[in-house]
């Protein structure tokens, strides 16, 4: 397979992974292009790979990972609870409700939030997400616990309010 | 079981999923912007080439041409002696051949053609302390180590080498130390680790 077959088929798919893992159309754009410069660059290694899918995954995954540590180096982090009520939306108001989701999941750390997002949106078992992580899947599940557990109490807070 | 919030996030991620749309030309723009690079990084090189070997014809004297009849053979911006290997090199040392590593990709960062080539060190003499250390070289069927009188046209594991060289983007010695080529990195004889010796003892 050429890379450019590969990102005929792919591309789009990068895409709206690097949008859901980010947020920001514009940062999904640069980590998806930064991510496809890695792996035309060891583009024979991809090929020869099992999945060559997965590792260009990887890259994308672990290139997120890692801008997001370096910009969480030059920011100041969320507190996950003290600032809820700064981002609560009207209960009635499902665009709201979904933006409020979202903003949560800005305060989840960035590996936390990238579990959930290979999770519920690649649809990816405990696993795969380990071995594209490269983090064992002890971790995998434990981070996923703790995410859902954090998000489901601030959500439970908003309804009982 | 799966959770009201479990659903939440599906929910959630496929409607952000669906609201970008398809990219245009991504193959054509990762491309042209690798070319770029790539001519960026020949310029910058051969850039730096020119301007070593300048400074080696106005300063000390004619550039001495590498003479093997490798026809890709690389001029030689400095001319190799003892002392140039243990002094002027950021490390060196006498090492045997452990293990060597697969070849970088084409495009890895300018590490075109090289391959980490790992030694056990019997004895340092600039740059290190370690009984083993790493570091990048031409592949061994390259045939880049010998010298003006003396073509070493290939090492493998066991090859007993004295090697000197830099590292790659400055820095501490052995980060991402590279091996140097033109005779300052060629096979071990006991007159050359001699010479290799009573250079550093001459510092």
């Amino acid at each position: 397979m050429s890379f450019e077959e590969y990102v005929a088929q792919q591309g789009h798919a990068l895409l709206r992974l690097a949008f859901v893992l980010t947020g920001d159309a514009e940062l999904a754009k640069d980590l998806t292009q930064t991510a496809l410069i890695r792996a035309y660059r060891n583009w024979r290694k991809v090929v020869r790979a099992q999945n060559p899918d997965a590792y260009v995954r990887r890259i994308l995954v672990n290139t997120q990972l890692d801008w997001a540590r370096r910009r969480s180096s030059t920011e100041e982090p969320h507190a996950f609870d003290s600032h809820q009520g700064d981002i609560a939306p009207d209960p009635a108001d499902g665009v709201s409700q979904r933006a409020y989701t979202r903003e949560l999941l800005t305060r989840l750390t960035p590996r936390a939030r990238t579990v959930l997002v290979l999770r519920y949106y690649a649809d990816l078992d405990d696993v795969a997400i380990a071995d594209l992580m490269g983090i064992s899947t002890g971790a995998v599940r434990a981070a996923a616990s703790r995410a859902l557990a954090k998000l489901r109490d601030s959500r439970n807070l908003l309804e009982n309010r | 079981m799966t959770e009201p919030i479990e659903h939440a996030l599906r929910d959630l991620f496929r409607e952000e999923g669906r609201q970008i749309p398809a990219p245009e030309a991504l193959a054509e723009s990762v491309i042209r912007h690798e070319r770029q690079r790539r001519i960026r990084v020949l310029s910058t090189v051969g850039a730096v080439v020119v301007s070593v070997g300048t400074l080696f014809v106005l300063g000390r004297g004619p550039i001495e041409a590498w003479s093997g009849d490798d026809a890709s053979s690389s001029l030689c911006a400095v001319s190799y002696s003892p002392a140039a290997a243990v002094n002027e090199r950021a490390f060196s040392f006498d090492g045997t051949v452990t293990k060597i590593g697969e070849q970088y990709d084409d495009s890895d960062e300018g590490r075109a053609g090289r391959t980490p080539v790992t030694f056990t060190v019997n004895e340092w003499f600039r740059g290190g302390s370690g009984e083993a250390v790493t570091v990048d070289m031409d592949v061994p069927e390259s045939g880049g180590w010998g010298t003006a009188d003396g073509r070493t046209p290939s090492y493998g594991v066991g090859s007993r080498l004295l090697v000197s060289g830099d590292p790659r983007m400055g820095g501490d010695p052995l980060s991402e130390a590279t091996a140097v080529g033109c005779g300052f990195t060629r096979l071990y004889t006991a007159e050359t680790v001699a010479e290799w010796r009573g250079a550093v003892k001459s510092k």
